[in-house]
């Protein structure tokens, strides 16, 4: 058996903790090997929706910037007729699913090695993204349901609301692998005021 | 530093995009039919417009997708919005 | 002595504790809530600073943002700023601070003979003078600079952290005055999130040092009451001791919060950063701003000890300051009288006010008068006279009846201090930066806000609304107005009643008359930091500068780091008249960011640093590298291992061992970093077709090829090898550097020119870990590795792609070739990159397996004649200029193609790919040598082209080099000549540009 090495498994800070006050208001651990697949399709392809919902019991999201969530995966808008799907460890799609979209003009693209997501929660997380992120993350406008491309720390992300943690409040950054380490490291920076932990990697 | 509302994602930092100039510029469908000077005007010459100007924009650090502003290039005003491939629309009177 | 005391009770400070400091070598004391101004001027110092061009002694004038005079050097060490207004430095204990302006020293100084020789320093001095010759202005300019003394950058590194913070609000209210009080009240009771940004340590503004009651209590009362509302709501942001500094397109605001300045260097916990940029984007924008006192301009004006009517009240009533024994005040309107109220107040012997008006009536008179203070109406101060403490008597004058000019003198008044007031310039500053245009309001003598072009308001003084009941109404009703333009609905604010601070009438005075031609007589000053005077602006008018931006940059007027907050309207309105226009055809020069100066450390945030200015990528196998003591190379943001030396091997020895392991055993290359995009739909082929030069409609899965990419222009974009990965579907690489450009492109073509073609695009780059395993022993080492396909040559051809298992993983092997030698591209998901790596290096071990970096595989292709995109190529180069007219496709059309045959892409002496043999084989040119036909050619010598790539090559035991030359396809066997920086010329003979197995059979093997 090969080992396997997630993109911040080998992730050094001199710092695992850091707070000069016992307040760590921010926590961050990496979410590794979950499956990541791209996806993209014609919505406009009744068809191309219902094998989707057959096959995985998802409902693309069809609305801009926005998440729909199934038993086993999570489904994020990234563009009219692309999406992310984000799924358990076991990262098999059925094949079932292939052979219901055979025909039609679509793509699925197995992103599982290219990708990570960085989980960062806390009462101050939005702080700490402020430092970097232009979006307006307010809870107002920035809710449960909600996700959003953007620029941060110079690396494109995907960034989706997370209200199921049970610590509470979170964000998912979804970071391509090669600039996961600049924007952990970032993010870090940002967080010592506020004081953080960085968790060990959920696997 | 622009906001731009991208028709898909909406209101964005200028940061998020990338400019790709004038819009509206077909490519000759049989370029080899075209003399060195038509060559050339489709691919140097643009109008480099005081006032509102049709230009393309991509939501590079969002959606990915090219879409087409009229910005006013002295006041930076952005007075509409449309997709890639809609025709601009009409000058309000 | 001036009679400077501190007052035995008031102001906002903390007598309960000392503060020690020191200030030019010298300990003095002051409390918490002083600043550095007021500490000083307690302590009887008047002299700050000497003036920029004629070292006059100067003193504070103003109690702000304004002040021009009083800057300093503060702290020392890496911590030492330069340029701060000592007006708003908060004291701290062991603070140190030195006058930047006083070279060699402030009592003495060499410099002021400038000030006998003023005659000879005229605006635009230093152009007349100094420009021409222009050696010799580089010779005077240290001395200039020396004698100026502008204050010294620190050389250490910056000690503290800087940051940034990102926002969006409904209303940003600018200015926490009275009316941006009301403001930021109106609009968080209606619901908006509000951000509140004042650039003093309190907030209140004016109210901080008046006497003026509101809703039945004093001001400050009603100020601590608001703020603690404004506090208790989760909506609003209150921001103390941050200035907006530039208000920029569509509401987008930056703001410079200085955090830790006023604990001193090193106190406060060093995770909070000294300063945060914050970066709002405001729905609404309420500009309260206030403004800013005028001085009024006459005869050595700048003595130390003349101070804007507004500071002297606020030293009294903010900080507790008696700024002199005996005090005058000089003024053209109502808001002066204050002064000569609050300095009676302090226990000052008022001994005039001096009103230019003739007849002045009204509250503000009859106050003064009943305080026994005499108030000359009709009269002028036309001079000053000072000892060596600064101002100690002032020279009265009586106007005549139309105040056009002296009608006799009136003889010397004692005064310490005058108090002055030109009346008020509204802050417009944001409000013109944001694109509006201010205009002058004859009544009211000053320039107001004009027509909105963003969505912002003025509120306030900084509309020219001058008494505090006009200021809270408008605040309240700018900030309620804001919260419904932001989509709240908002009620309208009950205005709490205001007592004191009433604002009467004014009469317009931009110079005070003299008899006496200004050249000769005493100078009358508008910009106390440059020492412009209204000689200057009267000169450059007869010189004849019409426009105020050219006088401004002819008389250095506005020029400072104050940026001309008090002299420049006087300056603009004296231009007026001399060229007989009125202010609003003169007009303002351009108002810029940033309001105040800005460090450096804070526009640049945490973004410092080689991990955190720019991302740094590294592949999956990074760390394998690392450990292996791989020096990197920066290839676009990718870190990739450049060689690997071995104990005590330098570049050159580990380089060409690792091209002649390669060559001779086996090689391995982290090729991780190409970019990758899966391309995928029913007419893929034609997409391809249409980008690259050549067919793709022919290509079989499982099978790869290279093609060029063009411009529109038919110059070569990218390169790299497709594979076709089945029906409808294929995987392209791309170099490096490129791989985000080009994906940029294709999507740009797909959706904007051709979005009929049913393609679609996905980037892969991270996804793939890749090595190239290369060398004669590739195909042994691949079978003790274990792989679950035939690797040998009739079953695995050249240019074919397997899918299958590799050492247990799941991999897409591609027999391709960068380096001519039989090779393998091994790719798996990047997950297990290091896995793969690490048992290819394990089962290499009996074939002496060498990892190379990117320097030998670029000596490796320069022997193959391959070229690189970008290193061979720059953007001019086409592939008929390469000469690889089989890989352009005379029967469709691509992009680029109709480039490929216009006259000047056509024409045969185009610069062309060759090689190059220097006749001594150890010689390396250097890249980016010219080339020329013949070295005694008259000069300028002819260039015909450049060396783009130079290797010292161990298999073939000599250099090589690749270049560019013109017409050099037919010049074969020729000699040009290198031109080298050192001056040597270097003979070479032009040769095909591959050097090594012209036939291919190397990487083709075939025969095997």
């Amino acid at each position: 058996m090969n080992t396997r090495f997630s993109p911040l498994s080998e992730f050094t800070t001199p710092q695992q903790r850091f707070g000069a006050s016992d307040r760590l208001d921010c926590w961050l651990e990496e979410q590794a090997f979950l499956a990541h697949f791209n996806l993209r399709g014609d919505p406009q392809h009744s068809d191309f929706l219902e094998v989707l919902d057959e096959q995985i019991g998802l409902r693309l999201p069809l609305v801009a910037n926005t998440v729909s969530v199934s038993q086993q995966w999570r489904s994020c808008w990234l563009g009219p007729d692309e999406w992310l799907l984000l799924g358990p460890k076991s990262k098999e799609l059925p094949e079932t699913l292939m052979a219901g979209l055979n025909g039609m003009h679509y793509s699925l693209v197995d992103l599982s090695g290219g990708q990570t997501v960085i989980r960062i929660g806390g009462p101050a997380w939005r702080d700490v993204l402020g430092s970097a992120c232009t979006l307006d993350l307010h809870p107002r406008t920035f809710e449960a349901g909600r996700c959003a491309q953007t620029v941060l720390a110079h690396s494109n992300v995907l960034l989706i609301h997370v209200d199921a943690d049970e610590r509470g409040e979170a964000l998912d950054i979804v970071v391509r692998r090669s600039f996961a380490d600049h924007l952990l490291r970032w993010l870090i920076d940002a967080a010592m005021e506020v004081g953080f932990e960085l968790h060990r990697p959920r696997t | 530093m622009l906001q731009i509302d991208c028709p898909w994602c909406g209101s964005r930092d200028q940061d998020e995009f990338q400019c790709g100039g004038e819009a509206h510029i077909v490519r000759p469908a049989t370029p080899e039919d075209l003399s060195d000077a038509q060559w050339a005007d489709y691919l140097f010459n643009r109008a480099n417009t005081k006032g509102a100007h049709a230009e393309q924009w991509c939501h590079s650090g969002g959606c990915r997708r090219w879409f087409n502003i009229v910005r006013d290039t002295v006041s930076y005003k952005i007075s509409s919005v449309y997709q890639a491939g809609a025709s601009p629309p009409q000058e309000k009177p | 002595m001036s009679g400077a005391r501190r007052s035995p009770t008031g102001g906002l400070i903390d007598r309960s504790r000392s503060i020690t400091f020191r200030f030019n070598g010298k300990e003095y004391s002051g409390h918490p809530g002083d600043t550095l101004a007021s500490a000083l001027l307690a302590q009887g110092v008047r002299l700050f600073g000497r003036s920029f061009k004629y070292h006059r002694p100067r003193g504070v004038v103003g109690a702000g943002a304004e002040e021009p005079n009083a800057l300093v050097q503060l702290g020392e060490g890496a911590y030492s700023t330069p340029n701060l207004r000592a007006t708003q430095i908060e004291l701290y204990q062991g603070l140190t601070a030195r006058t930047i302006n006083g070279w060699p020293s402030l009592s003495f100084d060499i410099g002021s003979i400038n000030n006998w020789l003023a005659r000879l320093l005229p605006a635009g001095f230093y152009y007349k003078t100094f420009m021409w010759p222009r050696s010799a202005w580089m010779r005077y300019e240290r001395h200039i600079r020396r004698a100026a003394g502008l204050g010294i950058a620190p050389t250490a590194p910056d000690p503290d952290r800087y940051d940034k913070m990102h926002r969006h609000c409904d209303v940003l209210v600018v200015g926490g005055g009275p009316a941006g009080l009301m403001a930021a009240l109106a609009a968080a009771r209606a619901g908006a999130r509000v951000i509140l940004a004042d650039e003093q340590p309190r907030f209140g503004g004016s109210l901080l040092h008046t006497d003026a009651r509101i809703g039945g209590e004093s001001a400050l009362d009603w100020v601590d009451a608001t703020l603690s509302e404004l506090k208790a709501n989760s909506n609003v942001t209150l921001l103390p001791r941050s200035t907006v500094t530039g208000y920029y397109d569509h509401n987008f605001l930056v703001i410079n919060e200085r955090r830790i300045h006023h604990l001193g260097p090193g106190q406060a916990d060093p995770r909070i950063s000294r300063e945060r940029l914050w970066r709002v984007r405001a729905s609404q924008v309420v500009l309260a701003t206030g403004a800013i006192e005028r001085p009024l301009v006459f005869g050595s004006n700048d003595a130390p000890g003349v101070m804007l009517c507004s500071a002297v009240s606020t030293y009294i009533r903010r900080y507790g300051v008696v700024p002199g024994q005996r005090g005058a005040v000089f003024t053209n309107n109502d808001s002066g009288y204050q002064a000569a109220v609050d300095m009676a107040w302090a226990g000052m012997e008022v001994n005039a006010v001096i009103d230019l008006r003739p007849s002045p009536a009204g509250q503000a008179v009859e106050t003064v008068e009943a305080l026994g203070i005499p108030v000359h109406a009709g009269h002028v101060v036309c001079g000053t006279r000072s000892n060596a403490q600064g101002l100690n008597r002032i020279e009265l004058a009586r106007l005549t009846d139309n105040g056009s000019d002296i009608l006799s003198y009136k003889g010397l008044l004692d005064c310490q201090v005058l108090a002055i007031s030109g009346g008020w310039s509204p802050t417009v500053h944001l409000h013109s930066q944001s694109g509006a245009k201010a205009v002058f309001d004859e009544e009211l003598a000053c320039f107001v806000p004009g027509n909105s072009v963003q969505a912002e308001r003025s509120a306030g003084s900084s509309a020219g609304t001058f008494d505090l009941a006009g200021c809270l109404s408008a605040g309240a009703g700018a900030g309620v107005a804001a919260a419904r333009a932001s989509g709240w609905s908002g009620d309208n604010l009950d205005i709490p009643m205001a007592i004191g601070g009433q604002c009467g009438s004014i009469q317009a005075c931009w110079e005070v008359p003299s008899t006496e031609l200004d050249s000769t007589g005493l100078k009358k000053f508008l910009d106390f930091q440059n020492d412009t005077t209204v000689a200057d602006i009267k000169l450059a008018a007869r010189e004849g500068y019409r426009s105020i931006e050219h006088v401004k940059r002819y008389t250095a007027l506005g020029f400072g780091t104050d940026q001309g907050k008090l002299g420049n309207i006087n300056g603009m309105a004296i231009l007026a008249k001399a060229l007989g226009q009125t202010l609003n055809d003169t007009g303002t020069t351009t108002f810029r960011p940033n309001y105040t100066p800005v460090t450096f450390g804070a526009i640049s945030g945490r973004a410092i640093g080689e991990d955190k200015f720019d991302p740094i990528r590294k592949s999956a196998i990074h760390s394998w590298h690392a450990r292996q003591g791989a020096e990197f190379e920066n290839v676009g943001q990718w870190k990739r291992p450049w060689y690997y030396p071995r104990d005590g091997e330098d570049m050159p020895t580990a380089v060409n061992r690792e091209c002649t392991a390669t060559r001779q055993g086996v090689g391995v290359l982290d090729a991780s970093t190409l970019g990758k995009i899966d391309i995928k739909g029913p007419d893929a082929a034609e997409f391809l077709n249409r980008l690259y030069t050549n067919r793709w409609d022919k290509l079989q899965p499982g099978r790869c090829r290279y093609g060029f990419m063009l411009g529109e222009d038919g110059m070569i974009m990218d390169d790299g090898v497709t594979t076709c990965l089945g029906p409808d579907h294929y995987l392209m690489t791309t170099t490096t550097g490129g791989a985000a450009a080009v994906m940029g492109w294709m999507e740009r073509w797909l959706q904007t020119e051709w979005p009929k073609l049913k393609v679609f695009l996905t980037s892969v780059t991270d996804h793939w870990s890749v090595m190239s395993v290369a060398g004669p022993r590739s195909r042994q080492l691949l079978e003790d590795v274990g792989c679950d396909f035939d690797l040998a040559a009739g079953a695995f051809p050249f240019m074919a792609v397997r899918e299958g298992s590799v050492a247990g993983i799941a991999a897409r092997v591609s027999r391709i070739s960068f380096s001519g030698e039989l090779a393998f591209e091994v790719s798996v998901d990047a997950n297990f990159g290091l896995a793969l790596w690490e048992a290819v290096m394990e089962a290499g071990h009996r074939f002496d397996i060498t990892p190379y970096g990117t320097e030998a595989m670029h000596v490796l292709r320069a022997e193959k004649g391959y070229v690189i995109v970008g290193q061979d190529t720059d953007g001019s180069v086409t592939p008929l200029d390469l000469g690889m007219q089989w890989i352009v496709s005379e029967s469709k059309d691509f992009i680029g193609k109709r480039s490929l045959s216009r006259s000047d892409t056509a024409r045969d002496n185009r610069k062309q790919l060759v090689g190059l043999r220097t006749s001594d084989p150890q010689q390396v040119l250097p890249e980016g040598a010219q080339l020329v036909n013949a070295p005694s050619e008259s000069r300028p010598v002819p260039m015909i082209g450049h060396v783009s790539s130079s290797y010292f090559s161990a298999n073939l035991g000599r250099s090589i080099a690749l270049a560019l030359v013109k017409g050099g396809a037919s010049r074969m066997g020729g000699t040009v000549y290198a031109q080298l920086m050192d001056g040597a010329i270097v003979p070479a003979v032009i040769t095909s540009a591959v050097f090594l197995d012209p036939e291919n059979e190397r990487q083709r093997q075939e025969a095997v």
